[in-house]
């Protein structure tokens, strides 16, 4: 009988136990599949554009980057004639949004004064797959159709003198400007609209859309509506309007002269600068988004020179939503826009503060500042990422940022934007990152990441990012008549076995003024072709991750021949990719008058 | 996608970039799920080779610990800290280890009729805590980089999946099969 009841008991524990033991595996279940992949809180998580070094690259690669793991995702990519914008992260951390052009060549529309009334622009598609190449223009257009958003913009005339200058252009140049959208995790990826843009293609490096790797999509704080730009080059300004993502209803608001919107928290207001005009003087365009209001201000602020003018926008708005930030070389300044009473926010002690980011809480300024050093003979400059309370004005070092790649340095300022450097200042004021240009041991300029955390700087070099590995693990192969050590005219180069053994070899070049270079090697047999794949960080070698780090070397020699001589011809990753693209059936390509090759004779065998 | 994939996009996120890459093979669930997983498919082979599950629940010193492992999860799974894959990894197989610890006795109690065989020594209650020990240490040298490895996770990740389904598939059988939820065509009477 007591058995019984223990047995009983024992049996309600049991049931207890395994419905709690199955609940627990069922919520876990259900919050990991259901967790979607947002900025993390600590915002360790990043969207960032990369390009190889350069102001006018022919790469352009969107890619999500964790900070903390080290982790990418590659969202899109395009190459040759074709731009990617930097990306906008959506305030709720589910989408990314960015314009893309695709590669293809723009068409010319003929003159917009000979408009046929029936031709219409090709609509917007949503959701289409995006891999298809942007469909071509099929006919002439209307001046109406660049302006197919409803007009918010105050006043009218202003929207009539622009179409008016369009008109006159007779060689009207466009290109499609896609406004994508695209989940962090890359999984979803659609066309939210095509944005009839005009370009000069002729003048490619100032063309419009080249510049469109400074420019990036803004978001309404409620993520249901994105602010977008026309790029109207012949009038050098951008034409600002938004999309409600869920009805596709789109409006136009102003006319400025940056391709980023800037956009108010409450969603309430845009504003934007024109251009200054020869007396150096922007103006500041306000605009409700419902279209009630437009105010125009002269700004007393010199934008002359100023390394950032013309790639960042110096407006933001602070985060009451009632005042905007703007900042020139000078120094920061808080506008009233109801009274336009400006307040000058300064750091007496520094020589020029730039790159304001405002706290999570709203209460706080970050801004990365230059400070002189003590020693008065030096050129060197510290740099700080410094923070300003809003409300008591009072000045906090939050950390200083070590070895800034920085090719300004003689000149006394800051990395600028147009110089390829961009500061990103995370908004809980804890990471600093920066797009920048280093050397490598090769002395070779290298796309880079530089992260500081106040505590650690850590370099992520990026060009890596572009390539996709041109061989498998299948071509690697190993001679032995390699091993040994080689005399050419300028120098020798001992080979070696790596470790393990028979998987690598060990390179050490020495030139004639002693200079050593080491170098790691993988021996690689694609096709016809034979080449070493050259390393300069032996431990990319072992690194087997996902992206193939150690099927991507630095730089390559193709071998031309082992014996009598070791013929290598120096070639980079475009042209390997170039000649293993080649129909295999054409004769092998000879070597170009004046191509570098070095002829190595064998004077030892022994390593 | 693959098999593995395809079983476990039900059950994980699959962020690539929170998974673990074992010699360039991308593991089907997160660091986190890794741990889940590999935490319920070792506890459960120690359980039923040791036949520990036999003996009925670990004593109460163990079903603190798991309680705790049970606890944590809310904190780390939720992200209300995240420290990074280490520690998610680790949240993952302890609280693996809890659910396989929970579970399993209770299965085998169930089958037996409320019986146990045996009951936990002063020896045998040092095996848990072995295997706590052990689940604590694999964070510091996981993974390890050679396709083998791959393959034992997958298959430990597998075993742990099938081992939990097994459980709670037995249970629903055996209390359906009571004469009273026959009688009563509901569970609760057998409560």
């Amino acid at each position: 009988m007591v058995t019984q009841k223990a047995n009983r008991v024992a049996y309600t524990k049991a049931l207890v136990a395994l419905a709690a033991g199955a609940c627990c595996f069922l919520i876990y279940v259900l919050a990991c599949v259901m967790s979607p992949v947002t900025w993390s809180p600590d915002c360790s998580k990043i969207a960032i554009l990369v390009t190889p070094p350069g102001d006018d690259p022919d790469k352009f690669a969107i890619f999500t980057y964790d900070i903390t793991t080290g982790e990418r995702v590659l969202l899109d990519e395009v190459e040759k004639n074709g731009s990617l914008s930097a990306p906008s992260w959506s305030p709720d951390g589910n989408w990314i949004a960015y314009y893309k052009v695709e590669p293809n060549i723009p068409q010319e529309v003929g003159a917009m004064t000979k408009a046929d009334p029936n031709v219409r622009l090709l609509a917007a598609e949503p959701n289409k797959d995006t891999n298809q190449p942007a469909p071509p223009i099929e006919s002439k257009l209307a001046a109406e159709d660049l302006f197919n958003e409803e007009n918010r913009m105050l006043p009218p005339m202003l929207f009539e003198m622009v179409k008016e200058k369009l008109s006159e252009k007779e060689d009207l140049k466009t290109v499609d400007v896609k406004l994508m959208l695209i989940r962090p995790d890359g999984t979803e990826k659609k066309i939210l609209q095509i944005i009839k843009s005009e370009c000069d293609q002729d003048d490619k490096h100032d063309s419009a859309f080249q510049s469109l790797m400074y420019m990036r999509p803004e978001w309404s704080r409620d993520c249901k509506r994105i602010f977008y730009v026309r790029i109207l080059d012949s009038t050098e300004s951008y034409f600002m309007a938004s999309l409600d993502i869920e009805t596709g209803k789109t409006w136009a608001h102003l006319l400025g002269g940056f391709g980023t919107p800037v956009i108010s928290p409450d969603g309430k207001w845009v504003i934007s600068l024109r251009e200054p005009d020869p007396s150096k003087k922007a103006v500041l365009t306000v605009a409700k988004t419902d279209g009630n209001l437009h105010k125009y201000f002269q700004l007393d602020i010199d934008f002359d020179d100023s390394p950032i003018f013309f790639t960042l926008v110096p407006l933001s708005w602070v985060p009451d939503s009632k005042r905007i930030l703007i900042w020139d070389k000078k120094g920061f300044r808080i506008m009233n826009p109801d009274t336009g009473e400006m307040e000058q926010l300064g750091d007496p002690n520094a020589t020029e503060i730039a790159y304001p980011a405002f706290s999570t809480a709203g209460d706080r300024l970050y801004y990365i500042a230059k400070y002189k050093t003590g020693d008065p003979n030096s050129a060197n400059q510290q740099i700080y990422l410094k923070s300003m309370g809003l409300k008591d004005k009072k000045i906090r070092t939050e950390f200083t940022l070590s070895n800034v790649p920085n090719p300004n340095k003689d000149k006394g300022q800051m990395p600028a934007a147009k110089d390829e450097y961009m500061f990103f200042v995370s908004p809980n004021g804890k990471l600093v990152v920066m797009r920048g240009v280093v050397k490598d041991a090769e002395g070779n300029d290298k796309s880079a990441l530089i992260i500081w955390d106040g505590k650690t700087r850590k370099i992520v070099e990026t060009d890596r990012w572009l390539m996709k590995p041109l061989y498998s693990d299948d071509n690697l192969t190993f001679e032995q008549k390699l091993i040994g050590k080689w005399k050419a005219k300028d120098g020798e180069m001992l080979v070696c076995e790596g470790k393990p053994e028979k998987a690598y070899y060990k390179m050490v070049l020495t030139g004639k003024d002693g200079k050593e270079r080491h170098y790691w090697a993988n021996l690689v047999n694609v096709e016809r072709m034979r080449f070493l794949g050259l390393f300069l960080d032996e431990s990319l070698l072992d690194k087997k991750d996902r992206y193939g780090s150690h099927l991507l070397p630095d730089t390559f020699a193709k071998i031309e021949q082992i014996e009598p001589k070791l013929l290598l011809r120096g070639v980079d990753y475009d042209k390997v990719a170039e000649i293993l693209k080649r129909d295999p059936n054409l004769p092998e390509e000879k070597t170009m008058e004046g191509e570098d090759i070095a002829e190595f004779e064998k004077i030892s065998a022994e390593q | 996608m693959n098999p593995f994939s395809y079983i476990f996009s039900f059950l994980c996120s699959q962020d690539p970039s929170r998974s673990f890459v074992i010699a360039g093979h991308i593991l089907p669930f997160c660091q986190r799920c890794t741990g889940l997983y590999v935490g319920m498919g070792i506890s459960f082979v120690y359980l039923l080779t040791g036949r520990l599950y036999k003996k009925g629940f670990p004593p109460l010193s163990v079903l603190y610990v798991n309680i705790a492992s049970l606890l944590i999860m809310p904190i780390l799974g939720f992200h209300l800290l995240d420290p990074g894959p280490v520690w998610r990894f680790w949240s993952g197989l302890v609280y693996g280890n809890a659910i396989a610890s929970l579970t399993l006795p209770a299965a085998s109690i169930i089958w037996h009729e409320g019986k146990v065989f045996g009951r936990y020594t002063k020896i045998s209650t040092a095996l848990p805590w072995i295997l706590f020990v052990f689940l604590n240490t694999i964070p510091l040298w996981f993974p390890i980089q050679s396709t083998y490895f791959y393959y034992l996770i997958l298959a430990l990740s597998l075993t742990g999946l099938l081992c939990i389904l097994v459980c709670v598939v037995l249970a629903i059988v055996l209390l359906l099969k009571k004469p009273a939820c026959r009688q009563a065509g509901l569970l609760l009477p057998c409560f």
